[in-house]
């Protein structure tokens, strides 16, 4: 097992009532409500947690792209992603990953991952993502598009890539007559991608063709173990057995003195991050036309005539959405999940919701020393 | 009121197959649907009382196939111009248009001489900085019902597969630029057949100004509006609004 360490950088100050009085953290809820000192405070916090993973040992530290939202300050991964590489000097630097259809032109994409790379000396591992639902809100972009923008932005940057320049592109979205991108990557033909998702069928398709790593977030641990096998099985179909490195799983943790302790500690920044943070009426989530047909029915009949429900530490942890309780627990647990799902990358969330920065790094540093070193020896009964 | 018997067939337009509902006899005349693309509807059942009606459904909604080249409202303009000439046998039709369907309509008007008389009902496309269509899509289905309708009795029923294909097809044609033409004032005037604007009195998704500024540059224009309607007036006032359009027609 291999160690990607992921942060989204919560704003952990919102109110008390916010379930009450606010829509959702997406899209609407008001910017007077950051404030720039703790903002700074909470930057250098949380930047200095992803330089001490590597300290810890981790092979990845990871940011992502979200946009107006208290869930994530990270609109821009690429700039924290280069503070990161001017910080650290072994570990990979995950960008999980770059909403390519947002932006105006993926071939800014590509320049600035090349530029990261060879600055890196190749540490650069490239996530893509469509961007959620909310980020067509805030961009006005059109959902019913988006997909169709990815997947050219993605053939474009990856041949920008892999082919000499200069070519011409006979794009749809973003038809080229030079193609020719100074810098290239330093690693050949380019860097690792990864293909975080919520598990979609197309996604884990089109992730599975390509041999891309395929990462599932948040989900109740079914999920990841259903979504994995699915991943192998598609990558029969394509002609191959699929490695464990091309499989992720993010998952909040949180490593307790007992499991009692680790629950009351954990528990109200567990419900901070998702009652609060992802408080989502649907339509916020999956406007029109972002899903396929097939899962927009599925989406719209599970959510239909709810705003929001209401979810609970306890109950997250027993699904295994995330993980709470003492070393012995959560390692006995993530053996056990291992040996269904078959997953070679971990990516641990060791701050979520308003977790506090002292509480954090404990919890990371109780979660590298009571756990990380024998789950890396673990074996997965599926790979055996 | 009588319900009339409407058959179901499928034309093709220059390679383009769409599912089309007819009923009525009479004066051949176009029905452009709403966002909602109901398929029929009681307003319907009126007109054909006096008219052949011919519903075409915009491709992408209920069960017509969405080609790749039909992306934008452009698209859907010139295929209706081709519509109305297979439809009309060449000559020119009176077209009907809800809300989209209406702005398709008057875009349609705009690239060929297509159609007769023009009706839109609650038609965007008017650009009004600082008076923009209600965001409805960063709405519930309950709260954007409430916003669209007076009366939740008319909300009508469209199954879950049409439903999702109908939401889907209404972004990727109004979602950027939002429901506008932003170039449409100074093109409209090209429109010089009798064109009537129909506003639902109470609606609170897109402002009478609308359509009012619609018919500023319209040489054949007017606007009606219909009394307790919300934005569909076809739907929240079939009676009505049926008898402002057939008195337009004769």
């Amino acid at each position: 097992m291999k160690f990607t360490y992921f942060h989204l950088m919560p704003w952990p100050h919102l109110a008390e009532d916010f379930e009450e009085t606010e829509r959702s953290a997406w899209v609407t809820y008001s910017n007077s409500n950051f404030d720039p000192q703790r903002g700074q405070e909470l930057y250098l916090d949380y930047l200095s947690e992803l330089v001490h993973a590597e300290e810890l040992g981790y092979d990845a530290i990871a940011v992502n792209e979200h946009h107006q939202t208290a869930y994530g300050l990270m609109p821009a991964p690429n700039i924290m992603a280069s503070w990161l590489i001017a910080n650290t000097k072994r570990a990979k630097i995950a960008i999980l990953g770059n909403a390519i259809p947002l932006r105006d032109h993926p071939l800014r994409i590509a320049e600035e991952l090349a530029m990261m790379d060879v600055i890196s000396g190749g540490r650069i591992v490239c996530g893509f993502v469509r961007g959620i639902g909310p980020e067509y809100h805030n961009f006005t972009m059109n959902p019913a598009v988006g997909l169709d923008r990815f997947r050219e932005a993605h053939d474009l940057i990856i041949k920008a890539w892999s082919e000499p320049g200069p070519f011409r592109w006979e794009g749809h979205h973003y038809p080229l007559e030079y193609v020719n991108p100074w810098p290239r990557p330093m690693q050949q033909p380019h860097p690792p991608i990864w293909v975080p998702s919520q598990g979609s069928g197309e996604t884990i398709t089109w992730a599975a063709e390509r041999r891309y790593t395929f990462v599932i977030t948040f989900t109740p641990h079914r999920n990841v173990t259903k979504f994995m096998q699915q991943y192998r099985d598609e990558a029969r179909q394509f002609g191959y057995e699929a490695s464990q490195d091309q499989m992720a799983w993010a998952v909040p943790i949180y490593v307790g003195e007992t499991d009692e302790s680790a629950m009351a500690e954990a528990a109200p920044h567990a419900e901070y991050m998702f009652n609060k943070l992802l408080k989502r009426p649907w339509p916020v989530f999956f406007p029109p036309g972002y899903l396929s047909e097939a899962s927009a029915k599925g989406v719209q009949r599970a959510f239909s005539g709810i705003g929001t429900q209401r979810v609970l530490a306890e109950k997250l942890n027993e699904e295994g959405q995330m993980l709470i309780g003492s070393a012995k627990t959560v390692l006995e647990r993530l053996k056990a999940f291992n040996d269904e799902d078959g997953v070679g990358n971990l990516v641990v969330l060791n701050q979520f919701g308003s977790m506090p920065h002292q509480m954090a790094v404990a919890n990371m540093d109780r979660f590298a020393r009571d756990v990380m070193p024998a789950l890396r020896e673990h074996k997965s009964a599926v790979y055996q | 009121m009588a319900q009339a018997a409407v058959i179901e067939t499928t034309i093709d337009v220059r390679g383009v197959p769409l599912v089309v509902r007819e009923a009525g006899d009479g004066k051949t005349l176009l029905y452009v649907h709403d966002e909602l693309s109901t398929g029929w509807n009681p307003f319907l059942d009126l007109l054909a009382e006096r008219f052949h009606i011919v519903a075409p459904e915009i491709p992408g909604f209920g069960g017509t196939a969405l080609p790749v080249w039909i992306e934008t409202i452009d698209d859907v303009a010139f295929l209706l111009a081709d519509v109305a000439d297979v439809v009309g046998g060449g000559v020119p039709i009176p077209v009907i248009g809800s809300s989209l369907g209406g702005w398709l309509a008057l875009e349609a008007a705009l690239r060929a001489a297509a159609f007769s008389r023009i009706a839109a009902i609650g038609s965007p496309g008017a650009y009004l900085p600082g008076d923009p269509p209600t965001d409805y899509f960063f709405m519930t289905p309950e709260e954007r019902f409430a916003l669209l309708f007076n009366d939740a009795a008319v909300v009508p029923e469209v199954s879950e597969d049409h439903s999702v294909r109908n939401q889907a097809m209404t972004a990727r044609l109004v979602w950027q630029p939002r429901y506008v033409s932003p170039k449409l004032e100074h093109r409209i005037h090209r429109i010089t057949e009798p064109t009537l604007v129909v506003w639902g009195s109470d609606d609170r998704f897109l402002s009478q100004a609308h359509g009012r500024a619609l018919v500023e540059n319209l040489p054949a224009g007017s606007i009606t509006v219909v009394a307790n309607s919300g934005h569909f007036a076809a739907l929240d006032q079939p009676a009505e609004t049926a008898n402002v359009i057939l008195d337009f027609l004769s």
